[in-house]
């Protein structure tokens, strides 16, 4: 126990007690009521004990509420380099060094030591500026305002140009990157300071830190809301005795009712809380990019009223808010329900419902729990429709190798090819009866054999992967997901055999076949299964182990198509593997980088980087802007190669 | 296709319903003020209600906080010039009011952002607390009467500070 705590323990005992004694002897204080020594003292006391508590430290925890209207993304690409770009950390030097030479190197077709030695020597651009950020032989002669006068750090300057200017080779020869006017780190400030990060995983559902409770927890926490008015109260009472101001003495009385009235908050025990959450949608089977309108209702059923509940519900960690608000406050008299509404937008896959995060007040808001409800784990099962598929031209996406394929043997296909002599052996139900009839000749009928594709879809889905533009925008593996959706419906109506399988430390597969009910297996897959659930498993993803097990399971004719954002060296290695391995592969690569930040154009220039890298190797890469269909983006990318070769 | 994302502002001041309860506690201040026709008294009411209202609209519970012993103060000056013990205790009503409602209107607004409907669960919230403070002020003159009526007021002096040293001891944290 403090010793001041002691003290004021001890007088107050003391002076309470004088005060009955007096209180029932009254003839005792009967002098002592004109002495300005005593009042005076009394005061004092007051007066001290007011300055105690008014400087003793507030130690009030802080609950950071979690924000469901976000997606949960893992990363935004480029968001750590703009953070620490001002630092400059030895991480983002040596990431802006490698950015530079893989660019130099495919697409500038240099050396990787004809690189360095350029970045060296500063001879890499005329931008002394940009130049200098790698070479110490390089004066930057720009002039700019100095940092004392609000200016930014030489370096930084000197970061920005090369970002910009490897930005501007890029687009020089090869395209696909635009380049805004000027790069500044202003755009840093942009971005949001802690949402999203490229490296450390960020859950914008369980709030800062994630530092909520579990579903079987509650916390119970003392707000200290209330803490002062003890000080207030003694400092009222000291004025109101110097002063001798009845009134003034009057609300420090007052003063010690609310200080009484905070003192039960505190010291009452809090009671179980007891809620029925019930979730209903208006949408038996959205589409991805429907608007789905969720109803919560909340009963009391702890047979006492809740005087103040604020309810966050726990949205389905992949899907965002469209309208209104999952957020609800109440106050709910024994057996009653309050209900509210809001509006999310659909997306691929089974999306359950999260316990609600409530945090349930007493009535003089000294105490609170913290916990989370008992609820329906409502969820939302989201496939596109059948139409979906149309407007993609499956040969412009997988024009290496899949498709139907027409075999010129002869076989038991269903498109009659020609009609020979009969041979010992053949069906009988393949004979030409009405020839035979006729000519008297035995032929028998020869159709065309028709080999199917069979193809595998392997759909990136290590955390590396959960990338997004911003918050607000769909993760790369959304993206990719929806992309084997349409591609499974297209493949499959084109007769070709479809396996799935992820690249994940969950358990994702699905063998190559074909038919109605393996469609509808395969859609399944992609809406549950746990590979694709957002968060993602922070488990480590092998990928010599994927490989190997993908190698052991897959046929030697069956045909890869990844779909990745390329976001890391991993996956480029992975693909490169699995061609040389003997599977032709294709990739299809939704693009999770933007350029809007310094550090986001570093991404996309490393991405290319990475798409040249994989494309070198004779992989075709189909580059897919996330804003776009799956179609129109091959389209657009078709025509600038074309606009490139001058076709 | 789904609609445009809204966007969460968590740090916005509070809501329609919790500024006009804050600006209905303060403004019973303000009229104590004006009765008690003290110039000192009013420039702490004006000041303590600038710094209040930026408080609430700014959704800074540091300010909101110095605003009101701010204007508490003015409650004080103006009791001193003679504004008469219902006037003192209606001003002081009026200040822990709009303490009450301004600082829990602010952090239902951090809690849930503006989008959340929080009337009723505001209004409840009020209600409670100016019932407690209307039946405090209520006992608080039954005991103030009683005891000056009967027994000499430094007996009411002596108890009040014994019973807020207990409190603030009891209070204090481990």
């Amino acid at each position: 126990m403090k010793h001041s705590r002691l003290i004021a323990g001890v007088v107050g005992v003391f002076t309470a007690s004088v005060g009955i004694l007096f209180f029932v002897m009254p003839s005792a204080v009967r002098n002592l009521t004109t002495s300005s020594i005593v009042v005076s003292t009394l005061a004092l006391i007051a007066l001290t004990q007011a300055i105690i508590i008014a400087g003793r430290k507030r130690s009030m925890e802080k609950i950071g509420t979690p924000d469901p209207e976000y997606r949960t993304i893992t990363q935004i690409p480029g968001a750590s380099f703009d953070r620490g770009l001002h630092q400059l950390r030895p991480r983002v030097r040596h990431r802006l060094e490698s950015a530079a030479v893989a660019v130099l190197t495919q697409v500038g077709e240099e050396t990787v030591e004809d690189a360095r030695r350029r970045l060296a020597e500063g001879t890499w651009t005329d931008d002394s500026r940009a130049a200098a950020f790698f070479s110490t032989d390089v004066v930057d002669d720009y002039p700019g305002r100095p940092v004392w006068l609000g200016g930014e750090p030489r370096v930084v300057k000197q970061a920005l140009a090369a970002v910009s200017k490897l930005a501007e080779i890029s687009t020089e020869r090869s395209g696909g990157i635009s380049i805004p006017d000027h790069v500044t780190s202003e755009w840093a400030d942009r971005v949001p300071s802690d949402r999203g990060a490229d490296l450390a995983p960020h859950n914008q559902k369980d709030g800062p830190g994630g530092d909520l409770p579990l579903e079987d927890e509650a916390w119970d926490r003392k707000t200290e809301r209330w803490s002062g008015i003890e000080a207030i109260a003694l400092f009222t009472v000291a004025a109101g005795t110097f002063l001798q101001e009845p009134p003034i003495l009057l609300i420090g009385v007052m003063g010690v009712a609310l200080t009484v009235y905070a003192a039960y908050g505190r010291a009452v025990e809090p009671e179980p809380i007891s809620l029925s959450i019930n979730r209903r949608h208006n949408a038996s089977h959205p589409v991805p990019g429907d608007d789905v309108v969720v109803r919560v209702t909340i009963c009391n059923e702890s047979g006492r009223l809740l005087p103040d509940l604020r309810v966050i519900d726990g949205v389905p960690a992949a899907l965002v808010v469209t309208d209104g608000s999952p957020r609800h406050a109440a106050s709910l008299r024994p057996g009653e329900t309050t209900t509210f509404s809001y509006g999310i937008e659909a997306d691929y896959g089974k999306h359950v419902f999260q316990p609600p995060l409530v945090i349930a007040r007493d009535a003089t808001g000294e105490h609170e729990r913290v916990f989370r409800a008992a609820d329906d784990a409502l969820s939302i099962k989201c496939y596109s429709p059948s139409e979906a598929a149309d407007g993609v031209s499956l040969e412009e996406l997988t024009t290496r190798y899949v498709g139907q394929v027409a075999s010129n043997d002869g076989g038991r296909g269903i498109e009659f090819q020609e009609m020979r002599e009969y041979q010992r052996g053949d069906p009988i139900s393949l004979i030409n009866w009405k020839g035979l009839a006729k000519t008297g000749e035995l032929t028998t009928l020869q159709f065309r054999e028709q080999r199917m594709a069979k193809v595998m879809l392997i759909i990136d889905a290590r955390q590396a992967a959960y990338v997004a533009p911003s918050p607000t925008e769909r993760t790369a593996v959304a993206q990719s997901i929806g992309a084997a959706d349409v591609l499974v419906q297209a493949l499959l109506d084109a007769k070709n055999q479809i396996g799935i399988t992820a690249l994940s430390p969950e358990q994702c597969w699905l063998a190559p076949n074909i038919g109605r009910s393996h469609k509808m297996r395969a859609r399944r897959l992609l809406a549950n299964n746990s590979a694709f659930t957002m968060p993602p498993s922070a488990e480590p993803c092998v990928m010599s182990i994927q490989l190997a097990r993908l190698r052991r399971r897959i046929s030697d004719e069956t045909q890869a198509i990844v779909l990745s954002p390329l976001c890391d060296d991993a996956i480029v290695d992975f693909v490169k593997n699995l061609e040389a391995s003997g599977t032709p592969t294709s990739v299809i690569s939704p693009n999770p980088t933007t350029e809007t930040t310094p550090g986001g154009i570093l991404s996309r220039l490393e991405r290319l980087a990475r798409t040249i890298t994989i494309r070198q190797t004779s992989i075709p890469v189909y580059d897919w802007d996330a804003d776009e269909s799956l179609g129109s983006s091959r389209n657009k990318q078709r025509a600038r190669v074309n606009h490139r070769n001058g076709g | 296709m789904g609609g445009e994302l809204m966007t969460v502002d968590l740090k916005s001041s509070p809501s329609q319903t919790g500024k006009l309860l804050a600006v209905s506690g303060s403004s019973l201040t303000l009229t104590v003020t004006v009765m008690a026709d003290t110039r000192i008294g009013l420039i702490l009411c004006v000041a303590g209600l600038a710094i209040f209202f930026r408080g609430v609209l700014v959704g800074s519970r540091r300010e909101i906080t110095v605003g009101c012993l701010v204007l508490y103060g003015s409650i004080l000056v103006a009791s001193m010039f003679g504004v008469g013990s219902v006037a003192t205790t209606i001003g002081a009503i009026g200040v822990v009011s709009a303490w009450d409602s301004a600082e829990n209107s602010v952090i239902l607004q951090r809690q849930l952002s503006r989008e959340a409907k929080t009337r009723r669960a505001e209004l409840v919230h009020v209600a409670t607390t100016a019932s407690v403070i209307t039946a405090a002020a209520v006992v608080s003159h039954l005991v103030y009467f009683s005891v000056a009526s009967s027994r000499p007021t430094v007996i009411l002096v002596i108890l009040l500070i014994g019973t807020l040293l207990l409190m603030g001891a009891l209070n204090q944290r481990e």
